[in-house]
């Protein structure tokens, strides 16, 4: 994996948001929301940002009346989240 | 800058692996279902009339399945269930599918050959191993989130 920048996971809670997904198949809004410590409309905000990027994939669906929207991250996104990490280590190897 | 984002990361994965903790009913219901699934030939044998074991494994595999989907609504997060996507889990899966193979076909030729202290003795033995190789399996997960290891779900 080649380390490269990736501006788009520089802003807001976006790295915050793909490192969470990272570790699993699926989560749900509410847990993106309460684990990443933003407000409803800052994940909504983001996570279309991230979507419209192909880094995440959007699932909506409903238990009873309770509508419920599941993010993954994609292969694209897996990979744009290994390169950032990998340049941020080498960033931090030279003490940035 | 860099120290700030990678201290966000881990702070993620950190709070995932908690997140990824199974909840005491979890292990009740796998703990019913793995028992019933080794040991389908002596609960049907217990039953009244000609049962076959399929009224007891299948209801079993039935309880695995809610169990993981009530697990996965109610902590908000599904984790992939391919064994290659947690690299330190591989170990104890394949120790959990090979104890329950051996399992299943120890109780059910024990209980053919009418040595049911024996059969009872293998059941327990299984779902002991069985339960406990699935602790290690969770437990390899959780390292590998919190390490950043979890490949592509």
């Amino acid at each position: 994996m080649t380390p490269a920048r990736d501006p788009l996971l520089e802003v807001g809670p976006r790295l915050a948001i793909c490192a969470l997904l990272q570790g699993a198949k699926w989560a749900d809004f509410a847990t993106v929301r309460d684990t990443v410590g933003a407000g409803d409309s800052v994940i909504s905000k983001h996570t279309r940002t991230l979507e419209d990027a192909g880094y995440l994939e959007v699932r909506k669906g409903a238990v009873g009346r309770r509508a419920r929207t599941w993010f993954r991250l994609t292969d694209a996104g897996r990979e744009a989240l290994t390169a950032h990490l990998a340049w941020l280590t080498e960033l931090g190897a030279f003490g940035l | 800058m860099t120290h700030e984002a990678m201290a966000q990361v881990a702070a993620q994965r950190e709070q995932l692996a908690e997140k990824a903790r199974l909840p005491w009913w979890f292990w009740v219901l796998f703990t019913v279902a793995t028992v019933g699934l080794v040991g389908g030939p002596l609960f049907a044998r217990a039953l009244p009339g000609d049962v076959s074991t399929y009224v007891i494994t299948w209801p079993s595999i039935l309880v695995y399945a809610v169990a993981d989907r009530l697990v996965r609504w109610t902590r908000g997060i599904s984790l992939s269930t391919r064994m290659t996507a947690y690299p330190s889990a591989r170990r104890p899966g394949i120790a959990f599918l090979l104890i329950g193979i051996v399992g299943i076909i120890g109780v059910s030729t024990l209980h053919r050959v009418e040595q049911l202290p024996w059969a009872v003795a293998v059941l327990v033995l299984a779902t002991v191993l069985m339960v406990g190789a699935m602790v290690a399996m969770q437990r390899a997960m959780r390292r590998d989130i919190r390490e950043g290891r979890v490949r592509s779900a």
